[in-house]
């Protein structure tokens, strides 16, 4: 395996600049575990994560990497930063690669890099050092503009669905957050005190800093800040998931409409809008929840708020009870609103994919005359024959023959051909039609319809072989 | 236009090659991409009728240097000789525009490499001057297979410098009984005739060079090129010159077709002539029967193509 990794790494450094800038950001990045007791695991993880990187996202490796990533995180504490900026810039880098893992996790694009890019994730979640979350940035960046090409790339088809996943996924992920909302407080305390311990038990917390006119042991009036943050925390969560919901919805109807209008043929920065709304919305969240007077609500350390409800007026706290009495906390006033939006958004999503499906696939159920004229001329021809084109593939994969990846689309049709006799000329005629189109950018309006017709009909003959 | 310039040689190379259409195909697209072929196969293939009939076809000028053992590289070149009032530098056969090397490993390295420059770089350098060669220049070389006797390898560096290496292999049956009819009197490529002119050639290669090839084909190509280098059966993959000259071929593949883009089934239908001469194997790998051919075939099925993803 040492043999293995040497020539990958030779190849890497002969052929790959950006590999290698890649390398010297690990390193970087694992240059602060050295001096504490994970540095190797976290070596090994940051290496392996490289070598996944440069192999197109080569599972093995990214598996090692993942794995080493784990035993180091499970070895090393989180790190007190010296510098307050940092600690509050720490949420705001993990949004981004969290966002970025889990967008390569939902959006199918072929030879994703999720597994590549799981050690840096890991590895930037307790991150020690302003070192490492620099260099963590920079591999960040460089995964950015390498997804970006990639959804430059694709069908702009591809990309109006995902578009709805991310809408799906975005809110979920948003309104998920509710959950998770203590993670903020385990990373540093923004005003720049000891770290607090995630995996420790709630600890009770001190009284805030009053003014207190108590001395004369009468009751005294203090607000109730715990319920105050839970309602700023609802709000802000259901505010991020309704604005980020609506910023996805917009998108994709501009994008639909540009489709619809034959206007788009070609992928721009503007349809990554959902992308980056979703990074900006969901660390904005972070960022606010951080600064939250308490840091954050946590229902776990809301159960030790100083303030109780037990007897008295609510809102009344006896100053001798305040740090061993703590009033239940209703979690479920919290988090509906967000979980509620998270379902109506997946329904959503799911009956614009279903639209989807209607209006831009060919559908085989239908019968042969009503299928032949059901070509859209408001989209533009190219799309039209990529979309006759796709959906013949459809047909065949349904059939048992699928494409294989190494195939031309000429190999394919001959392959299809000879296991479909009858749809020789149908499938030739569609490949024919596709060719120019796909390779050579040139389409209009006889050539959409013909490529359409073909697919249909290859469609209809396999029916009728079923 | 380009389709009906090569059809017009295919037709006029018929008369004297027959069948070998593959070749012949790949061998017009490697000229209309500016390149040099190498034609390699046992004796008695047609290797140097091929070439000889490619040469007259096209209408270019020609010369023809039989390598042998004891060939020097000024034979090649040329040579300044004393004339008296001073030297003069005499032109070898390679100032021409098309040189057909015959039988290119009969001689030694150092006379192979003489050819090296004029390949690469369209010039000769000799007695401290530099003198470009015409255009088009092309080379087209025979060799036999290494494995037989009085041969020498080709320096790896020429080999590079030859854009694709073509075999014809035996013919049919039905081939050879044709070949028998053919030639049962006088052999035809006497009666050859030009069909095309270097101008004519020139403009061709100009428009070859215009056939649009989109971005994420040229993405397939450099993955293909960048496949061999890390097959462990190799100790040396494809160099860069290999990624153009896939281009090139597929380009040129494309005009003869009648096409203005390029079709992933023309880069791989070039990928063998283009890449496998360039794969040096390991010799643990040749003792195991590995191919370069069957490398890059191996390779053909491995890296997808781009397609509409389902």
């Amino acid at each position: 395996m040492v043999t293995y990794t040497v020539i990958h790494t030779a190849d890497a450094i002969r052929f790959q600049p950006r590999s290698l800038m890649a390398l010297a950001l690990l390193v970087l990045a694992a240059i602060p575990w050295f001096m504490l007791v994970g540095w190797f695991p976290a070596l090994l993880a940051a290496l392996f994560a490289w070598l996944a990187r440069i192999n197109q996202g080569s599972r093995p490796y990214a598996i090692f990497s993942s794995v080493y990533a784990a035993l180091a995180v499970v070895l090393l504490p989180p790190f007190d930063f010296p510098n307050n900026l940092f600690n509050r810039l720490e949420p705001f880098f993990m949004v981004l690669v969290l966002g970025y893992g889990l967008g390569m996790a939902l959006d199918g694009v072929q030879d994703s890099t999720i597994w590549a890019w799981l050690a840096p994730l890991l590895l930037l979640l307790f991150a020690p050092s302003v070192f490492g979350m620099v260099a963590l940035f920079g591999l960040a960046i460089l995964a950015a503009l390498e997804k970006q090409q990639r959804f430059i790339g694709i069908n702009p088809y591809q990309l109006q669905r995902l578009h709805l996943v991310w809408l799906a996924a975005g809110t979920v992920f948003i309104a998920s957050l509710g959950l998770i909302l203590p993670v903020p407080s385990a990373f540093q305390d923004p005003t720049g005190g000891t770290p607090i311990q995630a995996a420790q038990p709630a600890q009770p917390r001190e009284l805030p800093k009053m003014p207190i006119e108590a001395t004369s042991g009468q009751p005294i009036k203090v607000p109730n800040t715990s319920r105050i943050d839970q309602t700023q925390d609802s709000l802000l969560m259901a505010s991020t998931a309704v604005l980020y919901f609506f910023v996805v919805l917009l998108a994709f109807f501009l994008f639909n409409r540009q489709l619809e209008q034959g206007k788009k043929t070609k992928n721009s920065l503007w349809d990554l809008m959902p992308i980056i709304a979703f990074f900006i919305l969901a660390t904005a969240f972070f960022a606010l929840a951080l600064n939250a007077p308490n840091g954050g609500s946590n229902p776990s350390i809301g159960t030790d708020t100083p303030f109780s409800s037990q007897g008295g007026q609510p809102g009344i706290a006896a100053p001798e009870e305040a740090t061993t009495q703590a009033p239940p906390i209703v979690t479920a006033q919290r988090t509906w609103i967000p979980f509620g939006l998270a379902a109506i958004a997946l329904l959503f999503a799911y009956l614009l994919f279903r639209r989807l499906g209607k209006q831009y696939r060919l559908e085989p159920d239908k019968e042969p005359d009503n299928v032949l004229f059901s070509s859209i001329p408001s989209q533009s021809a190219t799309n039209r024959v990529r979309v006759a084109y796709q959906t013949f593939l459809e047909y065949a994969q349904a059939q048992g023959i699928p494409r294989t990846q190494a195939e031309t689309p000429l190999e394919f049709a001959r392959r299809y051909a000879e296991k479909n006799p009858e749809t020789q000329e149908a499938v030739t005629t569609l490949t024919h039609l596709y060719e120019p189109v796909r390779y050579g950018q040139l389409a209009d309006e006889t050539h959409a319809l013909k490529a359409e017709i073909a697919a249909q009909v290859v469609g209809v003959l396999r029916k009728e072989n079923l | 236009m380009i389709q009906e310039f090569a059809n017009r040689i295919k037709t006029n190379v018929a008369k004297v090659i027959v069948g070998r259409d593959s070749t012949l195909e790949i061998t017009l697209a490697a000229i209309l991409a500016g390149g040099h072929v190498l034609l390699e196969d046992v004796p008695g293939t047609g290797k140097t009728m091929l070439a000889r009939a490619l040469a007259v076809s096209l209408g270019l000028g020609f010369k023809r240097v039989q390598f042998t053992p004891d060939l020097l590289p000024s034979d090649v070149t040329g040579v300044s000789v004393y004339r008296g009032t001073g030297f003069e530098f005499l032109a070898g056969p390679v100032f021409t525009n098309l040189l057909l090397a015959d039988e290119i490993n009969r001689a030694t390295p150092k006379t192979q490499s003489a050819l090296l420059e004029a390949m690469a770089e369209g010039q000769v350098s000799a007695d401290g001057e530099t003198r470009s060669l015409p255009k088009p220049f092309i080379v087209i070389a025979t060799q036999n297979p290494v494995e037989m006797d009085g041969t020498y390898r080709l320096p790896e560096a020429q080999l590079d410098r030859f854009l694709v290496r073509c075999t014809l292999g035996y013919p049919t049956a039905e081939e050879e009984l044709e070949v028998l009819h053919r030639l049962r009197g006088l052999h035809p490529i006497g009666l050859l005739m030009a069909v095309s002119s270097s101008e004519e050639l020139l403009t061709a290669q100009a428009k070859s060079r215009q056939v649009h090839l989109e971005p994420e084909l040229r993405q397939y190509i450099v993955r293909l090129v960048h496949g061999t280098r890390a097959l462990s059966e190799v100790y040396l993959g494809a160099s860069p010159r290999a990624s153009l000259a896939l281009q090139g071929i597929a380009q040129g593949l494309a005009s003869i077709a009648g096409r203005s883009f390029v079709l992933p089934d023309d880069i791989k239908r070039a990928a063998v002539a283009v890449l496998s001469h360039r794969l040096m194997l390991r010799a643990e790998a040749r003792l195991r029967g590995v191919t370069a051919e069957g490398l890059v075939k191996e390779l053909l099925a491995r890296v997808p193509v781009p397609v509409e993803s389902v």
